[in-house]
């Protein structure tokens, strides 16, 4: 008690009751301390703002921190996986036949491709195509010998975002395909895409292989496909893996022996890309997983990716591959998930909140906000949803989603737009005041500072407008 | 996360206190496993970032220096002698990190004033929303806390960053648990100033 003060009047006096405010924050008060400092606020306007000052400050804080938390797990996942890529590269280093032995059914697979690729080498298949006869664009010849019948189909094209090429034998000219969802491809089917198209090919077992502009890829039986040269991205079934490798010298040069040719294994439920480069000599091949593991097989090499991993092969050797994460190295196909194909649509959900979680907290968040925007309209659905599910609310996040759609929304979001604009976050109503303001084209008054704060007579008369135009066009 | 790291989990949940847990985290990094070392990895990110921020103004390079911290730390991880002590000796190598960049950026710079105008820049913003909304609030606030002294950093950091203890934190810096609360509580008074004379002059 303060000497000073009268028990009956204020006991304490304001510095030692801000003494105790400060305390209390960490809730070390006593039960007595407690009932004082009540009792000292309940007559103290002074101390009643202080205190509310440094509980501001303190939430405040408290939201710095869990900042600093998205940007310490985003440090956490490089540094684990740059660590683990090279331990598992420092393993292969000492890579001898011991190696081998924890991968027992690695030199299995491996007969199996040396058998599909020698008779790979004999025999020349053919390509059908079911030619449309009501169209008029040029469609790939069918080789007469050979009756369509006798191939089977092991695979097909999804969807191109541009000119897509395909041959039956090496020495053949390419044929571009007009229509994409008639074209099968039966086991040693070259596909290649030209210098600004991306494909998707679908196995028969449900297996997914992306190609990159100007690739060229050759799908054999038992799900195996080789990369001439380019980048593919591929996702195996839950029921079938697929085996992928880098023939004719593109890994190592001169051309190796057939045994020794760099292949990656992606299990069921994996994912991976692979991307070939001839130049610098000697050629080299990177592969980076994504999902599940994925297993390397280099001349007497042998390795195992996980997430995140990237490991590069050149002439036989293996050493780490570049740091980026999963989502830019396989930013080159956005533009087929932009195409709005209702199979990508799981994809694009989860695209899309995987790189919100990394906008403001990696280094480099514009790449990840710009491959929002690649996404055009089929990502901005996917920040709509977002911002509209109750249960989401990090606040950095939403921010960003509802940035990023002042410029990407489109007109049919407007009604869902407008059901948002009294959201609890001042920037969100603003960015979608702004969104809807494009979006419906008007009026002529406003201002996007009238959704910062509280209600208006102006942002009521903006509102209004807004919901009238909707009306009408319904 | 991969089943590894479930198998480390599960090492960790059969021991009895939390310094053996980390302990025995150690030890199973200090073997090579992957697992343990993803966990240690999670766990210390925040506690390094947060040192490494009150050592560097610059947000980035505070960032930059926390990987570094950690990459060399668990590549040199076979290296610690007392399990027990991994923390503080994590700590110290963030502390070199930092002062080496700070001898660098010296010696490129010249200015050490020139850090400052990295923070403005790196917050630099639409005037459009200039009003006093929570992100502005933030910026400002990792200004404010830019200004105080360093160990009044760590120690605010370890607490909001990862909300470690004060005892925690009073292990970690080695000072004593008063300590701790004397240089949280001057802090926050510094802070709760700069923040409403900023909101006054707006």
């Amino acid at each position: 008690m303060s000497p000073n003060q009268s028990p009956h009047s204020n006991p304490i006096d304001c510095e030692t009751a801000q003494r105790l405010i400060a305390t209390s924050l960490d809730d070390l008060l006593s039960p007595m301390a407690t009932d004082e400092l009540s009792y000292h606020l309940a007559e103290c306007a002074a101390c009643r703002g202080y205190q509310q000052a440094l509980s501001d400050t303190d939430e405040l804080l408290a939201s710095f921190g869990r900042e600093q938390q998205y940007i310490a797990n985003s440090i956490a996942e490089s540094v684990a996986a740059e660590l683990h890529s090279n331990s598992a590269v420092s393993e292969l280093a000492n890579g001898n036949a011991s190696s081998h032995q924890h991968h027992p059914t690695r030199r299995g697979s491996l007969s199996v491709l040396l058998v599909v690729a020698s008779t790979l080498m004999m025999a020349l298949v053919a390509l059908w195509i079911a030619a449309n006869p009501d169209n008029s664009t040029e469609v790939v010849n069918v080789p007469e010998a050979v009756p369509s019948e006798a191939h089977e189909t092991i695979a097909h094209i999804n969807a191109a975002t541009g000119p897509v090429f395909v041959r039956n034998d090496p020495s053949a000219d390419w044929q571009e395909v007009a229509l994409l969802e008639t074209l099968g491809c039966s086991s040693g089917t070259s596909i290649r895409t030209g210098e600004a198209s991306l494909c998707e090919v679908e196995t028969e077992s449900g297996g997914i292989v992306r190609l990159n502009r100007g690739c060229v890829v050759t799908f054999r039986e038992n799900n195996s496909v080789s990369v001439e040269s380019g980048e593919i991205y591929c996702v195996s079934s839950d029921s079938m893996p697929i085996e992928i490798c880098t023939p004719s010298g593109a890994v190592q040069s001169p051309a190796p022996a057939i045994t020794d040719m760099p292949i990656f294994c992606c299990p069921t439920s994996s994912a991976c890309s692979v991307k070939t480069e001839t130049s610098p000599t000697p050629a080299w091949a990177e592969v980076a997983c994504s999902q599940g593991t994925v297993r390397i097989a280099a001349g007497a090499n042998e390795s195992q990716l996980t997430p995140g991993m990237s490991l590069i092969v050149s002439d036989g050797e293996i050493r780490p591959g570049n740091a980026d994460d999963a989502l830019l190295k396989t930013r080159w196909y956005l533009p087929l998930l932009a195409l709005g194909r209702p199979e990508h649509k799981v994809e694009v959900d989860q695209r899309v909140n995987a790189l919100l979680s990394r906008i403001g907290f990696a280094k480099a968040s514009f790449l990840y906000e710009d491959q929002i925007r690649e996404l055009g309209e089929t990502g901005a659905w996917p920040l709509l949803h977002m911002l509209s599910d109750p249960d989401m609310k990090q606040v950095p996040q939403r921010h960003v989603a509802a940035r990023l759609l002042e410029e990407m929304a489109t007109p049919a979001m407007a009604k869902q737009l407008l059901s948002l604009i009294d959201d609890s976050e001042p920037m969100v109503r603003q960015s979608i005041a702004v969104a809807l303001h494009r979006l419906l084209d008007g009026p002529e008054m406003f201002d996007r500072t009238w959704w910062a704060g509280d209600a208006s007579p102006e942002r009521d008369r903006v509102q209004e407008f807004w919901q009238q135009k909707i009306t009408r066009r319904e | 996360m991969d089943s590894g790291s479930e198998v480390a989990s599960q090492h960790v949940a059969s021991l009895p206190t939390s310094g053996d847990a980390d302990a025995a985290l150690v030890r199973l990094a200090k073997n090579g496993d992957p697992a343990a070392q993803s966990q240690l990895i999670q766990q210390w990110s925040i506690r390094i970032l947060a040192t490494c921020r009150a050592h560097i103004r610059d947000r980035q390079a505070a960032e930059d220096a926390t990987q570094e911290t950690l990459l060399r730390g668990f590549r040199a991880i076979h290296s610690l002698q007392d399990e027990m002590s991994f923390g503080g000796w994590l700590r110290g190598i963030a502390q070199n990190v930092c002062r080496d960049w700070l001898r660098k950026q010296q010696r490129r710079d010249g200015l050490i004033h020139e850090e400052r105008c990295d923070i403005l820049t790196d917050h630099r913003h639409d005037p459009a929303e200039a009003e006093l909304n929570q992100q502005e609030k933030l910026r400002q606030l990792a200004l404010a806390i830019s200004d105080l002294p360093t160990p009044q950093q760590e120690v605010l950091n370890l607490f909001y960053f990862d909300e470690m203890s004060y005892d925690d934190i009073a292990a970690l810096l080695q000072v004593a648990r008063s300590t701790v609360n004397t240089r949280l509580a001057t802090a926050r008074e510094s802070l709760r100033k700069a923040l409403t004379t900023l909101e006054r002059e707006q």
